[in-house]
């Protein structure tokens, strides 16, 4: 397992920021972490990355515990803070060679590592440049390839594209994608849809808690069809809940005389051909019939307005 | 002498133990690399801001001032001082005016940020998220600060080596005023700098641990006077040594005449050491 969270409490005071937080995420991947302002997602990331110590509970990073074997943790990983914190009066190179003797880089692979982390953020030309003088998402940059440099096995990113141009973002997209091969990714941020194109699995956060689990790479035992048809609901209804594989079925109308179903079905029954046999059959007109995804924002909207719950 | 050995291969314990003294001795290399990694950061940032040639520049003004008023005092002649301590030459690199008011200007400028600062930026964080550990930070700050401190006490030093060893015109005085005086400064600086990582480490923003470390200061200058006032008012002597411990420009009276006393050092030594853990533990206590 290379992040393992158990039952995460962290109070300060008399406020309990983070409240029974746990989940598993198993090897590489992208994980996002959503939720909206003041759920705990910083200081969950903050006691996973062993700057904060939980009150209680417990963080395995990698099989090392954050407060008993801390170091070994940190070893582990590469945290890029929500705030871009460099040194402004420093230059990109000069900042890149102390924070990789600060990671203990060997001296005869040091510019070798900085040289790398410095193109893979695309950054190679900003090397001899100020850190103060940079754009916010030149900054950003930076300090995601402070975050590469000895290459650690899960990245921990808070809100990575905050303050990035779309292009950027874009970028960083990619880049972060091709990270995901063969690292652990975990990036909380507040743009659903940078969630929904990068990560694999999303876990919303509500009031400390956590609230959603959500698998978004087609990886659960259930996957979503969508269908919008002419004809009778309740008849439509009763036919699609007969289909051999389909576990449910949700209905809106669109507003005119069309209705919408989102079919919840098992993972390896494809039944959109039956669906439109059916149909076809009744003289029901399709205009839509697709495999979907399940809708991350109708789910977060629904998990943080519910009462939070314990999802692991 | 024989050390008895459970183990069945005998070879096995001193590989073993030898192993933990290889561990022992890489992991101390380890620590010592990564406090000088921050050491040298720190330094080099330092003087990466105009502030610092500003404040250098500044402090060799007010050595050029003092050193004038030195060069007067010696052009009027002999004149057989009340006490060592108030000799000139004794006086230049001991807690006079000018040093002491430097002093309490430049600990406080120069630690003011070290920690406060940076945990408001967020610096503090992306340190400590690496296999760095909060001691070694602050010991590398301190050392740092440390320098950069007496950096800017140089010029009173080279004006006095300058007096001493000027080519054609030196005075050919007492080679214990300027070592006393060095290392005086060098030991007095430690435990300043100290309190200055304890105000850093406690206080939110920059300024307030700025006015903190001044106040403190000022408390020392203080208590430097105590010891002559409970003299005056017939203090049991307990006191009046307890005062005369913690009097550390009194300290520096005494270093600047050329008495180097070694338990003096070790003091502030571990004054500064125990400062220094009193900074770590504050900022544990604040995360």
């Amino acid at each position: 397992m290379s992040i393992v969270a158990r039952n995460l409490v962290k109070s300060f005071g008399e406020t309990r920021a983070v409240n029974g937080v746990g989940f598993e995420i198993p090897g590489p991947g992208i994980v996002g972490l959503i939720g909206p302002n003041g759920a705990g997602k910083t200081t969950t990331l903050r006691m996973l990355t062993s700057f904060l110590n939980p009150t209680t509970g417990s963080v395995r990073i990698a099989g090392f515990d954050t407060v008993n074997c801390s170091r070994q943790v940190r070893r582990q990983l590469g945290y890029l803070p929500e705030s871009t914190a460099l040194y402004p009066d420093a230059r990109v190179g000069e900042f890149l060679s102390f924070r990789a003797k600060l990671k203990n880089v060997p001296r005869r692979t040091r510019m070798g590592e900085i040289e790398r982390c410095l193109h893979a953020c695309g950054i190679t030309n900003l090397r001899h440049r100020i850190i103060g003088r940079l754009s916010n998402g030149q900054r950003r940059r930076v300090a995601l390839a402070d975050t590469l440099l000895s290459d650690p096995a899960v990245l921990i990113l808070d809100e990575p594209t905050a303050g990035l141009d779309p292009l950027q973002v874009r970028q960083f997209r990619g880049l972060v994608s091709e990270l995901a091969a063969d690292h652990t990714v975990l990036l909380s941020t507040h743009v659903l849809a940078e969630a929904e194109a990068i990560c694999s699995r999303v876990l919303v956060m509500s009031q400390g808690c956590l609230v959603d689990d959500v698998d978004l790479g087609g990886h659960g035992e259930y996957h979503h069809c969508r269908l919008e048809v002419s004809g009778a609901a309740e008849l439509i209804h009763a036919a699609l809940l007969t289909i051999d594989g389909v576990l449910a079925v949700d209905q809106t109308t669109c507003g005119d005389a069309w209705q919408r179903f989102e079919l919840r079905c098992l993972k390896d029954h494809d039944v959109r051909p039956r669906v439109a046999e059916i149909c076809f059959q009744r003289g029901w007109p399709i205009r839509e019939l697709s495999r979907s995804l399940p809708e991350l924002e109708s789910r977060f909207v629904r998990a943080v307005f519910s009462e939070p719950r314990k999802a692991a | 002498m024989s050390i008895a050995v459970s183990h069945r291969d005998d070879a096995r314990p001193a590989a073993r133990s030898g192993v933990v003294f290889r561990s022992a001795g890489g992991r101390l290399l380890r620590d010592t690399s990564t406090i000088v990694t921050i050491a040298v950061w720190e330094i080099l940032a330092h003087f990466r801001r105009p502030a610092a040639y500003v404040m250098l520049l500044a402090a060799t003004l007010v050595a050029g001032w003092n050193f004038s008023l030195l060069i007067t005092l010696l052009a009027q002649g002999r004149v057989v001082p009340l006490r060592q301590a108030d000799d000139p030459l004794a006086q230049f690199l001991g807690p006079n005016v000018f040093l002491v008011f430097s002093l309490m200007l430049i600990v406080p400028v120069v630690t003011m940020g070290m920690v406060a600062d940076e945990r408001r930026r967020g610096i503090w964080e992306m340190l400590l998220t690496t296999s760095v550990q909060p001691w070694q930070v602050i010991t590398g700050k301190f050392a740092a600060a440390w320098i950069a401190v007496v950096v800017n006490v140089l010029p009173w030093i080279c004006c006095l080596l300058a007096l001493r060893y000027w080519p054609g015109m030196g005075l050919d005085f007492d080679r214990g005023y300027v070592i006393g005086g060095v290392i005086g400064i060098a030991t007095i600086s430690l435990s300043l700098c100290a309190v200055g990582m304890v105000c850093t480490a406690v206080c939110k923003a920059p300024f307030a641990a700025s006015v903190a470390t001044v106040s403190a200061m000022i408390g020392l200058l203080v208590l430097s006077l105590a010891p002559r006032a409970m003299l005056h008012w017939r203090i049991s002597e307990a006191w009046i040594s307890l005062a005369d411990r913690v009097a550390c420009w009194e300290h520096l009276a005494s270093f600047s005449t050329g008495a180097i006393d070694v338990r003096m050092i070790c003091g502030h030594v571990t004054c500064s050491i125990f400062l220094l853990w009193i900074a770590c533990q504050a900022t544990r206590s604040r995360e």
